[in-house]
């Protein structure tokens, strides 16, 4: 997106040509007579065709009048509307008729499109055009279709660009009630604020001696604003006191013009010989002229000329004046239908118009962040910074080092960029919404889809991404930030996302390749709880495990004084000696969780006791689920539920729905899986502010990556699954839970894989085998080298395959003790399936009967299968 | 002794579907005129009530103008005559000045209620055929039963390609107790039957476009509503379509009795998606009161692509 929304605007060009006779003047329409129809789509000419007006005088002249007695009256009658509909849907019938490729055009291509109804008959341009309804009885416009008229030969699509500054002259015919006099006086006042650039109103003050074409001719202005009484009899304008503008003499007047926009009755009714103000002044060389075939009420002008202004220069929507008048037009006949403006309002082109340039800057926010220029007070921002602003692309985001930058940065750095332009510093992790909430309200964004940071940070995004060219500055980010960005592949195309990070910045806990005591020095340092969270948090469990027994004396201290700060260690420690595949080990942290439950107490100690119930009850739940003891894990879970239930705990109903779904899933019932997915969704997405803590982040992130995983399979669904993984990115990225994204990039490869892309979802399978290996977390990157090894199969590249899974079983083997007998039932799986398709079917049996007896009895799917390529190889074993 | 039955060719101009035209959309009302009776004996009301006042004609001529509708399901009609009556002397003179299309189709096909009172249609469409049950006897008790007043059935042309079904209804008044609700649901379930089941062959009427129109002498939350919208066959459901109005009441006009919705307007699942939902209205303009002691309900449907 270039920010230059005239040009994107594709072109169908319809020249009617009246055949056999040269005629003066206008004929009265008739169904018999034949047009020659010459069709251009884009750059390719058409086959043409012939073309008769399906409206005959009468029935025209039904519909103007219909026309003009709805755009008069306060209360418009449906008969009429119903009269102005039908003429531009057997307008459009006729024309769509006489040619096939203007058909396809109007109703198959999508995207800005513009019709221009070229001729030199007037008659043709009598026809309501603009009324012209297509097969689903929506006006083109609804389409975002342009329908505008043109002389012959006259139309050109490169348009006309406007400067920064752009004059404007407004004309206020006598005995008019100035509906849109307040708006004009408005932009002068709003000039003056602001010399750069927009829209200047000029004219000098009338005087005795100086003419209007003379002053008009003097204000140099490049847009004319004309308020004036039009007369339906006579054709003509009254642009000043005894000075009523026939169409020529107003063109004298006006003179040539990038715009010229009527706010008056009459103005672009054609005559019956065949001048009006619109088609003269379009033939004089004024590139667009606006106006209406009927009278227009004062009400509507003055609301019609705001509207058009303020899109006009909005910095998100304007710039094309060919546009906001097709989405005005629009909406008028969506929400203002029996008014008929929609039908009355005619535009005449020449070429299209772009003020891309004097558009108002979009918001810097925050303001405190820019000024005006670089003072003293500033400084010269690091080269560093300024290079980096001036290279940052739309769609796609850049990390810089830099040495530092200043609290303020002078606005003429961004003045490239006419959007929005935010600058967020340090990590938006601190408070609910990231601290976000007053940017986002100063940008006009809907709530966020929860209160988590993460969601604050793709709001800012997907407003910002509804300016034309916006830039995301960055600074003081941590990794975070910096992985966030790396992941997310839906920067918006035409935002820039800048993250500059200072050199001496602090490292962050991210994950390192795991190695027996790595980084021992810095865990084990000074080793506090909140270190220890730390670590797990970030996946470096072996770094954990040592802050973990180095805690084992205060650990039994805050058993008996804090068994908050005693539930938080346990916890810590079940995590980590599950990742590290100590299953009884990390069973015993959930006896001492439930120990110290029933050693509390008395209804002071309530809380402390529901809490310690609640987490043992997970944890334990959780290992069952690991160990394939399913039922044991969905009784846990269950009652865990009821507990949070009978507290009213949304979180924690929500977090134990999110366990419970996930156990569903696997015992293979999807359906009722993703019933409770969303539920637990719903859940977490209300739990209030204070209860909003590290479980909450990590289980809404969880939650999102998981139902993303269940329902990306189905194609309906994989949109939304698309979105979702998108908040989980986002989530666990910003909150610095490397290990999970481990799974939600390999999340992300399956839904690649589901979109045809199996090199890309490769690519996404190795990032999380890589986050994975380097967090130390073996279950996790096992499931991916499992996952990369399917897919290998299904692309029929059985080496690859094959020698992944058996790395794994080797692996699993020489750690025997350590892996769980079903991962290794899954790798001998398959396999199995693998030597099945290389037609080795002794060793496809021999490992269906490995498998066999690895997979537990619970995983009566996986067992099934396993199973029937059994039954099938041994059938091919028996002699014949 | 069971009347003959009487059918007159009542439609007087019909409009042909190929002049109309193009239309993005059509109003339809249902509206109780309330014992509009003309001045002549009639042969089907044995007990007539007497005339209609000019000033009930004037006001309920005031409100058809207001509810600006093209086809209106109405209950309480002695006649074709007095109904023609009533439009061409109080609506069509100023819908001609405003050069809008004036009413000229009125059906009306009499049935068997004492009081002489039955339900009719007029239309500034194009009506292509009529459909009328007053002579059909249903029901499982030893008293065969009929419709109080008929459910009468248009076929109506809004534009040259485009057709709807539209049955008007007024099952038994509330006056009878438990006696007479039993009768509202044997019609109920009746009405249900004929749109479900195949009546002359070809698709059943519900799977139509279908407008059920009229005055059902009940309330939203009834068993008879029930049974009529089909709850128990959601694929098939008629939708209620002021259900949602506030405030939902269309009877009485006047004060002395609490207030009640009794008038419905049920959409075929077909047409229901293209109903509009900020175009739906009872009016309750001033007038109202002298025109009838029901107030007229109207919708905005849109004419598929």
């Amino acid at each position: 997106m270039d920010g230059r929304a005239s040009r994107l605007r594709s072109t169908a060009l319809v020249e009617i040509v009246l055949r056999g006779r040269q005629t003066q003047g206008a004929l009265a329409l008739d169904v018999e007579r034949e047009y020659a129809l010459h069709v251009r789509v884009g750059a390719r000419a058409g086959r043409g065709g012939e073309f008769r007006s399906p409206l005959g005088d009468e029935r025209w002249r039904e519909i103007v009048e219909a026309m003009r007695q709805n755009t008069a009256a306060s209360q418009p009658s449906r008969s009429s509307y119903r009269r102005v509909f039908d003429g531009g849907h057997r307008l459009y019938q006729a024309l769509t008729s006489a040619s096939p490729e203007l058909r396809s055009y109007l109703e198959d291509a999508e995207g800005p499109r513009r019709l221009v109804i070229a001729s030199d008959r007037p008659e043709m341009h009598w026809l309501p055009w603009e009324a012209m309804t297509d097969t689903q009885q929506v006006n083109l416009a609804e389409h975002d279709v342009s329908v505008v008229h043109a002389a012959p030969d006259q139309f050109d699509p490169i348009p006309w660009l406007a400067a920064e500054h752009v004059r404007l002259a407004p004309i206020f015919g006598p005995d008019t009630e100035g509906a849109t006099r307040p708006l004009v006086d408005a932009m002068a006042r709003q000039w003056r604020a602001d010399t750069a650039r927009g829209l200047e109103v000029v004219l000098p003050e009338r005087d005795a001696a100086t003419s209007l074409r003379e002053r008009l001719a003097a204000s140099r202005a490049e847009v004319v604003h004309v308020e004036a009484h039009g007369d339906n009899q006579s054709g003509t304008i009254r642009l000043a006191p005894g000075l009523d503008a026939e169409p020529i003499g107003l063109a004298e007047t006006i003179g040539r013009r990038a715009m010229v926009l009527f706010w008056s009755c009459f103005s672009g009714l054609l005559q019956p010989w065949g001048g009006s103000a619109g088609a003269t002044l379009h033939r004089e060389g004024v590139d667009l002229v606006a106006g209406f075939a009927t009278e227009l009420r004062n009400d509507a002008a003055g609301a019609l000329a705001a509207r058009f202004y303020a899109t006009l220069l909005d910095p998100r929507t304007g710039g094309d004046p060919e546009a906001v008048l097709v989405q005005e037009r629009a909406r008028l006949a969506r929400e203002e239908r029996l008014g008929c403006l929609w039908a009355s309002l005619a535009v005449w082109l020449r070429r299209p118009i772009d003020f891309s340039a004097a558009l108002r800057l979009g918001p810097r926010l925050p303001e405190q962040a820019w000024v005006e220029s670089d003072s003293g007070a500033t400084g010269d921002p690091d080269p560093a910074v300024a290079t980096a602003v001036r290279e940052a692309i739309e769609g796609r985001s850049a990390v810089h080092v830099v040495p530092a930058v200043p609290a303020t940065l002078p606005g003429r750095l961004v003045e490239s960029y006419p959007g929005a332009v935010v600058r967020l510093s340090g990590p938006p992790t601190a408070s609910a919404r990231g601290g976000l909430t007053p940017l986002l309200e100063a940008l006009g964004a809907p709530p966020p889809d929860s209160d988590h940071p993460a969601d604050a940070v793709l709001a800012l995004l997907r407003v910002m991404s509804t300016y034309r060219r916006s830039l995301l500055l960055w600074s003081e980010a941590s990794p975070r930030e910096e992985t966030f960005f790396q992941l997310y592949d839906d920067v918006p195309p035409n935002v820039a996302v800048l993250v500059v990070r200072r050199a001496d910045a602090p490292a962050d806990a991210r994950p390192r390749p795991l190695a027996p005591h790595a980084g021992a020095a810095e865990a084990v340092g000074a080793p506090t709880l909140e270190r220890l969270e730390a670590l797990v948090e970030a996946g470096r469990f072996e770094d954990a495990r040592g802050a973990w027994d180095a805690l084992a004396d205060e650990a039994t201290e805050w058993r008996r004084r804090d068994p908050r700060r005693y539930r938080a260690y346990q916890a810590a420690g079940f995590w980590i000696l599950v990742k590290l595949r100590r299953n009884r080990e990390a069973d015993a942290r959930t006896v001492a969780m439930e120990d110290a439950a029933r050693d509390l107490a008395g209804s002071e100690a309530a809380a402390d006791r529901y809490r310690l119930s609640f987490e043992w009850r997970m944890l334990r739940a959780n290992l069952r689920q690991r160990e394939m003891r399913r039922e044991e894990a969905r009784a846990l879970y269950v009652e865990a539920r009821a507990m949070a239930e009978r507290q009213q705990a949304l979180c924690d109903a929500g977090r134990a729905g999110a366990e419970l779904a996930y156990l569903t899933m696997e015992l293979g019932d999807r359906l009722a899986a993703e019933h409770l997915y969303r539920r637990a969704l719903h859940l977490l997405e209300r739990v209030p502010r204070g209860d909003q803590g590290p479980e909450w982040r990590s289980a809404l992130g969880r939650v999102l990556r998981d139902l993303a995983d269940l329902v990306l399979s189905e194609p309906v669904k994989r949109h939304e699954a698309r979105l979702l993984l998108r908040r989980s990115i986002a989530m666990h990225a910003l909150d610095g839970r490397y290990d999970q994204l481990g799974a939600v990039l390999r999340t992300r490869g399956r839904l690649a894989s589901e979109d045809g892309h199996p090199e890309l979802a490769d690519t996404f399978f190795e990032s999380s085998a890589a986050v994975y290996g380097a967090t130390g977390n073996s279950v996790g990157w096992g499931a991916t080298m499992r996952e990369i090894a399917t897919l290998a199969l299904a692309r029929g590249h059985y080496e690859q395959c094959e020698s992944i899974l058996t790395r794994l079983t080797n692996l699993a083997d020489r750690r025997a003790g350590e892996s769980n007998q079903w991962e290794m039932g899954l790798t001998a799986m398959q396999l199995a399936r693998v030597y099945w398709r290389l037609g080795r079917h002794v060793q496809a049996l021999a490992w269906c009967n490995r498998a066999e007896a690895l997979l537990p009895a619970t995983m009566r799917r996986e067992r099934e299968e396993v199973q029937n390529l059994q039954s099938t190889l041994k059938e091919l074993q028996e002699p014949s | 002794m069971a009347h003959p039955a009487l059918i007159e060719n009542l439609t007087e101009t019909l409009k042909r579907p190929s002049e109309l035209r193009h239309v993005p959309e059509f109003r339809v009302a249902t509206y109780n005129a309330y014992n509009l009776f003309g001045d002549k004996p009639d042969v089907h009301s044995s007990r007539p009530n007497p005339p209609t006042s000019d000033e009930q004609l004037a006001a309920l001529g005031e409100m058809l103008r207001e509810i600006d509708a093209d086809v209106i399901a109405f209950a309480e009609v002695q006649n074709e005559r007095i109904l023609a009556r009533l439009f061409r002397k109080h609506v069509n003179p100023a819908l001609r000045r405003r050069r809008e299309d004036t009413f000229d189709a009125f059906v009306c096909v009499p049935a068997r209620d004492p009081r002489g009172i039955n339900v009719a249609l007029a239309t500034r469409l194009a009506v292509r055929g009529t459909v009328t049950f007053h002579d059909y006897e249903f029901g499982s008790g030893e008293k065969a039963v009929r419709f109080s007043r008929d459910l009468l059935g248009v076929e109506v042309f809004v534009t040259p390609t485009y057709s709807f079904l539209c049955f008007a209804a007024h099952l038994k008044s509330k006056i009878g107790g438990a006696r007479s609700a039993e009768k509202r649901e044997i019609e109920a379930t009746e009405i249900r039957e004929l749109f479900e089941q195949p009546v002359f062959g070809g698709s059943p009427y519900i799977t139509h476009d279908l407008i059920l129109a009229g005055d059902m002498n009940t309330e939203p939350d009834t068993r008879v509503v029930s049974i009529l919208r089909g709850d128990q066959a959601p694929d098939t459901a008629l939708v209620d379509l002021l259900e949602d109005l506030e405030p939902n009441y269309t009877y009485p006009t006047h004060t002395r009795y609490p207030k009640a919705r009794l008038d419905y307007l049920f959409a075929s699942p077909s047409i229901s998606a293209r109903v509009r939902p900020d175009e739906r209205r009872i009016h309750r303009d001033d007038v109202a009161v002298v025109a009838s002691d029901h107030y007229p309900a109207s919708i905005t449907i849109g004419v598929p692509g």
